[in-house]
């Protein structure tokens, strides 16, 4: 027989506490490292980026931690700056998946035609392998850009709708939301004072898991050719042109840009995971 | 001093100047700590059903989980906290609920919904012929045979109960705690509860019956402790609920008495102070019509009054 | 007059729980019912209230069977208010989503202006029914129905929120419908008193 019992004085207990410290401080971290990159990225020098012949295919130094490419260009300096892309790239199609996605579940609480036809558009999309639907829409949009944004924007928000609808239709049937109703509140009011805030941690938590994995899709199709332009300096480019300079020995080209690629994704998935971690520890 | 009959005098449970307070690590109050309970005292002994009474928020259910050792990791308990003559330790606790201390709770998902309810009582039994034992306890408690045999989602809120009470009957359980064992039950159901209840008691188990519901409590137990923030502010016989309350030694159990339906229906302005709203004062007094200023600078001891216990100056 | 005129409730295709129920509150009188649990009483407390829909029959609220989106002129309370407010709220936002009355009410309720600023989990229940009855009782609100409204409540919080609401209800010439199984109390709050089962042809299985 259980002797747990819920009560009203109930609030975190010691080991939550020091758990919501841990997390505090992962999310500190995360978040110095990542303004540190974007800082870095906006003052360097734009010489580091020009072309120097005389200094091509040097070994990483101290003069160049990251090595220069087949045009003396300084790889560290690229690196930065393709992060500060793939970061913006990735939170301007993060943004946009989590308001379609938001859209798509307030719509699922309407009636049960539309929530329908939500399920259906999802598991539509979901059906599809991601990059094919992602390089399709990039391609037919006119890639660059553009192509790239509006593609990972349109191909990330299935699972997380899915999520979010689920959440909706759970708070709709409380019976809170029954009373709002009786009062004569309308649907619309109800969504943004009784949906809303139950969603906004879901939110936060769900963009920021959704941001790595905009930033590796956007590098995969640049990489496979189907992203940016390659006078753009986006880590996808800088890998595709490693790959033909491999074979001459010059592994740094494509290691120091894939570790730190590798690197800042992690460093989302930790934001987004300690962020998790205190919603739920939360005390409401 | 012979052992058996010490061990007859030792109550089963004694709390001394019992306390309970919550740290709290919210940043926007002022006060970090919290006490919830204070100066808690009572003595229960074989055979003897102790009601607890107080209004929701008194802290009356935080003493049930005091005594179980299921509080919070940020509550500290101090004073003093015997079972059977020794400190309940941790240790002790963990040996003695769910066999010796049995809690019979409130919420009838406290069944496990994976396990027949004859089995589910079957678990607490010891020793050879459980299955016969479990088919008298049910024919006791008023539950039919095939009963046994059914998952608690095919049983009504009233069997379920039944079932629970049925546990605590079969265990071999010398102390019980009922903690609002008989929420909202209509008057038929709620007088075979008082039943068992006493029969429980009548085994010569202690019961500690806590209920916001002070008719309840008179029909079942022999002595009422009414709790009032945190605080016993009176141990009184059953015999003293009568008339308006003249034999009634504190003002608050008056009150309630002459707030009952039955008798004046008078309601009692303010509201039971929280937690973080108690002054240096008698937790009583900003509702009280006696209070003098004495009430107001000092926290009342606690007395005994015409063989009760009562926590006021003006008593 | 709140009209409750023949109706039937059942769950799924289950035992019919009720049929041809019939009730009538005039405004400004105080209906006392009983009966035993698991009889639908509740059910039926939800029907009249609009959170669910009869299977035959229909409600009539002062002539009228259709509110849509406006308030609805009967309000339940809940035995339990914890369910009935969003745990994200502060009080003072709750006090927004009714129309709430006037000041005075809530200080006869017993509400203390600084609870506004709480959380519901950092009041206890009798003060969450407090503030429930207070947002029932919205301008708008003709009938009350109370559901066993002061159960879980202390004997004298239970008299200090039926004083506050009788004398309200008798200023507003609002009608309630209180449903308890405390003889005493329906004894003491009611114009008259009737048995849940007398209401209706066919009731519920018993307990």
């Amino acid at each position: 027989m259980s002797m747990q019992r819920i009560d009203a004085y109930a609030t975190p207990t010691k080991s939550n506490r020091s758990e919501r410290q841990r997390a505090w401080t992962r999310i500190i971290l995360a978040l110095l490292l990542l303004a540190g990159i974007v800082v870095w990225a906006l003052l360097i020098n734009a010489d580091n980026l020009k072309v120097n012949l005389e200094g091509r295919n040097t070994a990483p130094s101290l003069a160049h931690l990251f090595g220069t490419d087949w045009l003396g260009r300084d790889m560290f300096a690229r690196t930065l700056k393709g992060l500060t892309l793939s970061l913006a790239v990735g939170m301007l199609a993060a943004l946009s998946s989590t308001g379609i996605a938001l859209f798509f579940s307030l719509l699922s609480s309407w009636n049960k035609w539309l929530d329908d036809m939500v399920t259906w558009v999802t598991d539509l999309f979901l059906s599809i392998p991601h990059i094919v639907t992602l390089i399709l829409l990039s391609v037919a949009v006119g890639g660059g850009f553009k192509g790239v944004v509006v593609g990972l924007a349109l191909t990330h928000w299935p699972r997380f709708t899915r999520l979010l609808r689920a959440e909706v239709l759970q708070v709709k049937e409380a019976e809170y939301v029954g009373v709002s109703r009786q009062l004569g509140r309308s649907r619309l009011w109800i969504a943004r004072h009784h949906f809303l805030p139950h969603l906004f941690p879901h939110l936060l938590v769900g963009f920021l898991l959704l941001l790595p994995h905009a930033i590796l899709h956007e590098a995969a199709i640049t990489f496979l050719g189907f992203g940016f332009s390659t006078d753009t300096p986006a880590i996808g480019v800088i890998l595709s042109e490693s790959m033909s300079y491999l074979s001459t020995g010059l592994w740094w080209l494509a290691f120091f840009p894939g570790l730190a690629l590798v690197i800042m994704v992690s460093i989302f998935e930790l934001l987004g995971r300690s962020i998790r971690r205190l919603a739920e520890t939360s005390s409401g | 001093m012979n052992l058996i009959s010490s061990t007859r005098n030792t109550p089963l449970l004694e709390v001394k100047n019992f306390s309970l307070t919550f740290h709290s690590d919210r940043k926007d109050r002022q006060e970090p700590l919290t006490q919830v309970i204070r100066q808690f005292d009572i003595t229960i002994r074989e055979g003897e059903i102790m009601a607890v009474v107080g209004a929701s928020g008194s802290g009356k259910s935080l003493l049930a989980d005091a005594i179980l050792g299921i509080l919070p990791e940020n509550a500290t308990c101090k004073g003093m906290l015997h079972y059977k003559g020794e400190p309940l330790t941790e240790k002790r606790r963990k040996h003695l609920c769910g066999d010796q201390i049995m809690l019979i709770p409130q919420s009838l998902n406290a069944l496990d919904p994976l396990m027949k309810t004859g089995k589910q009582v079957q678990t607490v039994m010891k020793g050879k012929g459980k299955k016969d034992g479990q088919r008298a306890v049910f024919r006791k408690v008023g539950l039919p045979d095939h009963v046994s045999n059914q998952y608690p989602f095919e049983l009504s809120g009233g069997m379920a109960r039944r079932v629970l009470i049925a546990t605590a009957m079969v265990s071999n359980a010398h102390f019980i705690i009922a903690d609002e064992a008989t929420p909202g039950i209509d008057p038929h159901a709620l007088g075979e509860m008082v039943t068992f209840i006493k029969h429980l008691a009548m085994e010569g188990k202690g019961v500690m019956f806590i209920t916001h519901d002070i008719e309840t409590a008179l029909q079942v137990a022999d002595k009422v402790a009414v709790f009032y923030a945190g605080e016993t502010v009176e141990i009184a016989n059953v015999e003293d609920f009568s008339g308006t309350g003249e034999t009634l030694r504190h003002p608050y159990t008056k009150a309630l008495w002459n707030s009952l339906p039955q008798n004046g229906f008078v309601p009692l302005e303010g509201h039971q102070p929280l937690a973080d709203e108690k002054g240096k004062g008698c937790a009583f007094q900003p509702r009280c019509q006696r209070a003098t200023d004495i009430c107001l600078q000092k926290q009342p001891e606690s007395r005994i009054v015409k063989a009760g216990m009562v926590r006021c100056f003006h008593a | 007059m709140l009209e409750v005129k023949g109706i039937s409730f059942r769950y799924r295709k289950g035992q019919w729980l009720f049929k041809d129920l019939h009730l009538t509150v005039k405004p400004g009188e105080v209906v006392g019912l009983f009966g035993y649990s698991g009889a639908g009483k509740s059910t039926m407390a939800q029907i009249m209230a609009g959170y669910k829909e009869p299977l035959e029959g229909e409600i009539i609220v002062d002539g009228r069977t259709d509110y849509d989106s406006n308030a609805h002129p009967v309000q339940l309370v809940w035995q339990h208010p914890e369910k009935v407010i969003n745990p994200k709220w502060r009080m003072k936002k709750l006090m927004t989503e009714a129309t709430v009355s006037d000041p005075a009410f809530l200080t006869a309720l017993g509400i203390k202006e600084e609870w506004l600023n709480r959380y519901p989990s950092e009041l206890s229940g009798g003060e969450l029914q407090r503030f429930a009855i207070a947002r029932a009782l919205a301008s708008s609100t003709k009938y009350l129905i109370a559901d066993e409204m002061t159960t879980m409540l202390d004997a004298i919080t239970q008299a200090q929120i039926w004083h506050a609401v009788l004398k309200l209800a008798a200023q507003r010439n609002i009608g309630i419908l209180a449903i308890s199984h405390d003889a005493h109390l329906l004894r003491r709050i009611s114009d008259r008193t009737i048995d849940f089962s007398g209401l209706t042809s066919c009731s519920g299985p018993f307990d």
